[in-house]
């Protein structure tokens, strides 16, 4: 597949098409997003943890 | 008992009160600490391609203002037309309402259907079974869309939505409301940020959890199946037909699920007033359901995960919100005159708990939600009020406020001035809920008025919530009428 081909083949336009392989690129693409969440939270920790630290030490 | 074990016994409750204070933030960090597990963890894996026939109904009472933009977008869904009919319910409107969907119907024939009661002012749950009750009568639908008039979808959110139902088990699917006001106020801005605390990350924990607290009513998706199956029609006995209805569905043994990519939009309330109306019925809604469905709670289930621990502490940790938090002061206070030491020491532990909660929540919310962190990153940071996050400082160093401040203004905190400040940090959380009350009096009064929004900012929009919710309690407690009080909308949302 060409990369113009690969191009037209990802993404919203794409999906916007409702072929079902359009359906399933956009629920792979919809999954691989989703793992933001994980950092967000994995962030989250780390920089509670960090301040917690920082209040304790100047405490 | 002599006095001196009385003492003790009085020691110990007081310090079981202020540990019931934080039962709330328990449930809240259990639910945060599941987000990042449906980065890996979620339904997406057994979605698949599926467009079925879908109704959409959309009650509609005096909507004329926002129904032709809802209308419009609706036909512009990236979905195919001919499975996609919507009908609008009009509620006996005074209004251009049937103008509005008549004239949208005749732009986009057999696709747009007016359903108009003679008699309304039920409620939404009797217009939406009007609505039901004709899409039942044949079998071309497939599926069922129910949302509010005021709703703006994106093109792509339905058929987010319905690849899930390509899923037998699941019977529903909610999607994503976000707070999408033009130009949103102060008041419109905290929804926003509330939204994703309880949407975006709350329910992203549920869908871990198995059990999910509620379908959004402005965006909620039942497969036929489903409908029929809950008795084909949607309860009128509560003031919270949805979370009857989410409740209902996985009580049947079929799986309900959020899907954050399904992004619709809506212009929330902007003024205290009309969010205390507004969220008045929600809570007194949920004191229905709480008693309706009691013997669901903590009573493990081989059908359904509504009965689990971590689902009832999530629930409750909701509902007595308002009640911990008076606890909490209770406590407190009475420490400080029973045992004084034993308050200064057990507040002074309070600050890693308080700031550990802040930091994690808030961090993790305006990360999960990057657009509307970026409009509502202030009102994220001041979501518990600026006291509460002067009683989380004066927590961690007491000295804070009682010395370094005052010196570096030139003053000095006599003893006196130390005890009404320590009593002020102790009653704060029951202070918070009487200040909201103010905020919400003093609106729209002329001249003082002007205060109401830099109080909200003080009190904090949490507590605000905490006030209306124990409002609200009152209310069912006397048994008030249940009353379907509209909420205005302008028509301007963006997106």
């Amino acid at each position: 597949m060409s990369a113009p081909e690969r191009r037209a083949r990802s993404g919203p336009a794409w999906w916007a098409t409702l072929s079902d392989a359009a359906a399933a690129d956009e629920i792979e693409s919809n999954r691989r997003s989703e793992r933001f969440v994980a950092f967000a939270g994995v962030a989250g920790a780390v920089v509670t943890g960090l301040v917690l630290l920082l209040v304790a030490v100047a405490r | 008992m002599n006095d001196a074990t009385w003492h003790a016994v009085l020691v110990a409750v007081l310090v079981a009160l202020v540990a019931l204070g934080l039962l709330p933030a328990l449930g809240g960090i259990y639910q945060y600490l599941l987000v990042p597990v449906h980065g890996f963890r979620n339904h997406l894996r057994r979605a698949g391609p599926y467009l079925p026939r879908v109704a959409v109904v959309v009650p509609a009472w005096n909507e004329g203002a926002v129904l032709e933009a809802s209308l419009e977008r609706l036909m512009r869904l990236q979905y195919p037309a001919d499975r996609l009919r919507v009908f609008v319910v009009d509620d006996a409107s005074t209004d251009d309402t049937p103008d509005v969907v008549r004239a949208k119907a005749a732009e986009h024939p057999g696709r747009i259907v007016l359903l108009r009661r003679a008699q309304g002012g039920q409620g939404k749950a009797h217009t939406l079974n009007h609505g039901i009750a004709h899409l039942l009568t044949d079998d071309w639908m497939q599926a069922l869309l129910i949302m509010d008039a005021d709703v703006i979808y994106r093109p792509d959110a339905l058929r987010r939505m319905t690849r899930h139902l390509a899923d037998e088990r699941v019977g529903a699917v909610t999607a994503y409301i976000r707070e999408g006001s033009r130009r949103p106020g102060a008041i419109a801005r905290f929804i926003g940020y509330e939204y994703v605390t309880a949407q975006a990350c709350a329910r992203r924990a549920q869908n871990v959890m198995g059990a999910v607290a509620c379908l959004a009513g402005g965006a909620q998706l039942h497969s036929r199946a489903n409908l029929e199956a809950i008795g084909g029609r949607i309860d009128t006995s509560t003031l919270a037909e949805d979370t009857f209805t989410t409740f209902l569905t996985q009580l049947d043994g079929r799986t309900v699920v959020f899907d954050g990519h399904a992004v619709v939009l809506a212009e929330e309330p902007d003024s205290v007033r009309a969010l205390w109306k507004q969220r008045v019925r929600w809570a007194r809604g949920n004191v229905q359901i709480t008693h309706r469905f009691r013997r669901v709670w903590f009573r493990p289930s081989r059908t359904h995960r509504l009965g689990a621990p971590d689902f009832g502490l999530v629930w409750f940790s909701v509902f007595a919100l308002p009640f911990t938090l008076v606890a909490a002061s209770v406590g407190l206070v009475g420490l400080y005159f029973a045992a004084p030491g034993t308050a200064a020491e057990i507040f002074g532990q309070l600050w890693w708990f308080g700031i550990g909660t802040y930091v994690f929540i808030t961090v993790t919310t305006l990360l999960v939600d990057l657009d509307t962190a970026r409009r509502s990153w202030f009102e994220g940071l001041l979501f518990p009020g600026v006291g509460a996050l002067v009683l989380v400082v004066a927590s961690a160093d007491p000295g804070f406020w009682q010395v370094t401040v005052p010196q570096a203004l030139g003053l000095r905190m006599t003893t006196t001035g130390i005890e009404v400040w320590t009593l002020l940090l102790y009653c704060w959380p029951v202070l918070s809920m009487v200040l909201s009350r103010v905020v919400h009096d003093l609106e729209g009064v002329p001249v003082l008025g002007r205060l109401s929004k830099p109080l909200l900012y003080l009190v904090g929009y949490g507590p605000l919530l905490c006030a209306i919710t124990l409002h609200a309690y009152v209310r069912q407690w006397r048994g008030a009428a249940q009353v379907w009080d509209k909420t205005e909308k302008t028509g301007k949302v963006v997106g």
